[in-house]
């Protein structure tokens, strides 16, 4: 069974909870000096979006510029001889297209160089 | 006139305006560190790691923030999280829960026991008694007294339900009661 309420606990609790709830909010912690935290904060920031932006083109530039290169050297004399070769051709011929190895190998470089420009992309956006 | 905190936090979404940033930072700084130096238990280099942690996070994820509570509040529930991971981590080597032993709630804490005289003492003692809660009722007591915060804003920033939050701060209340025993009016 229940015991019957107490008018007098009750109010003596309300008092003592009101007494501890004052306590509480007087203890709340006194004002804390910023003291170089704010400039910590704001040195620890990762880079402003501008700088982001510049970092990126230079990235996937450089990656595009590196990709081609690299494709370039990969293919080995062979493909100077051929790019010779087609510029020569394309020497003799005036404007006429070239049949199919300038076209093939310019594909190929460029197909080279956008997928190395891509991965700088995807690089910069996660370092980011 | 002073910006608001949606005014500052609009700059730093629009702009990447850094000293927008700075300027909330400012503002909220002593609050986020005060709850994080409570609830680390006065482990003032900790909790200001945490706190700048906690205002980088912000930072990143300001996009996330949709206004439907005060940016303070959004804050110490960062600070929160920030807390938690860093007692999972640090657990096997430090002692973070202040869960009070069952003897030491009947007999009222020593320090208590004791009893001192002045505002000072008993200030002391409330911070003694508070170190000795659950980081969870502590943080709930923190955010609704110290804070001034609501049980809901107290619940959104402690990512819990409203109930939850009302039965820590009951419970925390009844052990604070106990431990400070020997500070009641005769």
């Amino acid at each position: 069974m229940n015991p019957l309420p107490n008018p007098e606990n009750d109010d003596a609790r309300a008092a003592e909870d009101r007494r501890l709830e004052a306590l509480l909010r007087a203890a709340a912690p006194d004002y804390i000096d910023d003291a170089g935290f704010t400039a910590g904060v704001l040195g620890r920031l990762p880079a402003s979006r501008a700088v982001r932006h510049r970092r990126r083109l230079w990235l996937v530039g450089g990656a595009g510029v590196l990709g081609v290169a690299a494709a370039a050297v990969l293919a080995g004399p062979a493909l100077v001889e051929q790019g010779s070769a087609a510029l020569g051709w394309l020497a003799e011929h005036g404007q006429r297209p070239v049949p199919y190895v300038g076209d093939a190998l310019s594909l190929a470089l460029l197909v080279v160089g956008c997928a190395a420009a891509a991965l700088g992309w995807r690089w910069s956006v996660r370092a980011d | 006139m002073s910006l608001t905190d949606h005014d500052l936090i609009a700059r730093v979404r629009l702009d990447d305006d850094r000293h927008a940033f700075g300027e909330l930072v400012r503002r909220h700084q002593s609050a986020v560190r005060g709850f994080l130096r409570r609830l680390t238990g006065g482990r003032h280099a900790l909790a200001d790691d945490l706190a700048q942690e906690t205002f980088l996070s912000a930072y990143r994820d300001l996009a996330r923030y949709r206004g439907d509570a005060a940016f303070s509040t959004w804050l110490l529930g960062i600070a929160y999280n920030h807390f938690r991971s860093a007692r999972r981590r640090e657990r096997p080597s430090v002692e973070w829960t202040g869960e009070v032993p069952a003897e030491e709630l009947a007999a009222g804490h020593e320090a208590a026991a004791a009893p001192a005289t002045g505002a000072v003492d008993l200030r002391h003692d409330l911070a003694a008694a508070l170190a000795q809660l659950p980081r969870d009722e502590c943080a709930a007591l923190h955010l609704c007294y110290a804070e001034g915060l609501t049980h809901e804003e107290a619940a959104a920033a402690l990512g819990c339900p409203l109930g939850t939050v009302k039965t820590h701060v009951l419970r925390a209340k009844e052990k604070l009661r106990r431990l400070l025993r020997a500070w009641a009016p005769a």
